[in-house]
């Protein structure tokens, strides 16, 4: 029990620094400056809803390839996996949905309106075909999952402090918006790129 | 004394759309629009990966767009946004197999970012409209929307291959003792290298719609 809390742990704490999927592998980073820039959606219930379709796909995904369709042929496992793990993330939306109709939310039209962005994005997708390639198991899938939602919210926060301090007429205009937006990222995963020492696996 | 009059004049209108349907240059989904990232900050480091994701784009792209506007016209648009993404992930199986077809294991150079197009906001980002497009514009949006993609996703694999290995689709054309910057094919170069062109695209396009609205207004 000890062992497979500090494995999720350990897994964790990789997806959200070594691993960031936004800083690694700009994994939904389009997502990222959009919703940086978008008043309509929330930060924090934006990474709520991500968290939570995380955590629900992390162990469908481990289980579908293997226990669903076990005798799945080997030259259709790959073309196949996108839409198996959507089949996972619908799953996920659809019970996160009924939560949202059941229980008595704040902001629940604004909570409905975001959550298939949370559900339908190259993050969540992006998590469980890296726990699939690295062959993880469901305490490695459940840590790297949370991780990444985790490390997600880490990067929102961090392009969207760095937007309010760009925006100043120190910024060249050419720069301002997007390029500036690509250029701190690109700086800040260079600085991750250092502390890890390697290239990441595609 | 009379009212100012906001409404845009028709030259005015004409210009307007012609900036909004320039998805090559004017209105490009990856520099203007920020759509497409990751593949091509992360894979899109080669001329020959930049060519298979144009491949994988093409093939994926516009029959998604036309399929689902087809299905969501019997739905009455219900379902749009779970069916973009189905749709896409569908119609890779016969992607896929095609593609692996033409490149064989090459194709693996592209790791996630293949199978992560299905939900890449390229091919997706219309689910989040809520009006419903006809199939005859779904078809020309998508293939603007290719078109324009497919030149930044070109621009980006030579110009990262070149400064990171001195090569053009793998044909050595800088001989200096070291490579320009090594840095080009890695993330983090991926991000700083397309902010640059980004700047410079918006500039060049920023002065484009200028002259084009001073021209309208000349009419």
């Amino acid at each position: 029990m000890i062992r497979d809390l500090s494995v999720f742990l350990v897994y964790a704490v990789l997806a959200v620094f070594a691993e960031n999927a936004v800083f690694t592998r700009g994994l939904g980073v389009s997502r990222l400056i959009r919703l940086v820039n978008d008043d309509a959606i929330g930060t924090i219930q934006f990474w709520v809803l991500l968290a939570l379709v995380e955590l629900l796909t992390a162990p469908m995904g481990f289980f579908v390839l293997d226990r669903v369709v076990p005798g799945l042929p080997a030259e259709l496992r790959l073309p196949l996996r996108p839409l198996l793990y959507l089949g996972c993330a619908l799953v996920a939306y659809l019970m996160v949905l009924a939560v949202l109709c059941v229980l008595p939310f704040k902001h629940k039209l604004r909570l409905l309106r975001t959550l298939p962005l949370a559900s339908f994005n190259t993050n969540v997708l992006g998590t469980l075909i890296i726990c699939s390639t690295q062959g993880y198991n469901l305490v490695e899938h459940l840590g790297f999952g949370v991780g990444t939602s985790l490390g997600y919210l880490m990067a929102v926060l961090l392009v969207d402090e760095a937007e309010r301090r760009l925006d100043n007429s120190s910024v060249p205009a050419i720069f301002r918006g997007m390029p500036i937006t690509l250029v701190y990222i690109g700086i800040l995963a260079l600085a991750i790129y250092g502390f890890t020492g390697h290239t990441i696996t595609l | 004394m009379a009212a100012h009059n906001n409404t845009p004049s028709p030259a005015q209108m004409a210009i307007l759309q012609r900036i909004q349907s320039d998805r090559i240059f004017m209105n490009n989904p990856v520099m203007l629009q920020g759509l497409g990232l990751a593949p091509i900050v992360v894979a899109d480091t080669s001329c020959k990966n930049a060519v298979m994701l144009i491949a994988a784009l093409a093939l994926l792209l516009v029959p998604t767009r036309v399929l689902t506007v087809a299905v969501l016209t019997i739905t009455g648009n219900r379902g749009h946004y779970v069916l973009y993404p189905f749709m896409a992930a569908l119609i890779y199986v016969p992607a896929y197999l095609l593609l692996l077809e033409i490149f064989g294991t090459d194709l693996l150079l592209l790791g996630l970012y293949l199978p992560i197009l299905v939900v890449d906001p390229l091919i997706i980002s219309r689910n989040e409209r809520t009006k419903l497009e006809s199939a005859t514009m779904a078809l020309k949006q998508g293939l603007s929307t290719l078109m324009g993609a497919s030149v930044v996703i070109l621009l980006m694999g030579a110009l990262r291959e070149f400064l990171a290995t001195g090569c053009l689709f793998e044909h050595q054309l800088y001989f200096g003792a070291t490579n320009l910057l090594p840095l080009a094919n890695q993330p983090s170069g991926g991000f700083i290298l397309l902010g640059l062109i980004c700047a410079l695209w918006r500039y060049a396009a920023g002065v484009k719609k200028l002259h084009l609205t001073q021209e309208a207004v000349w009419k």
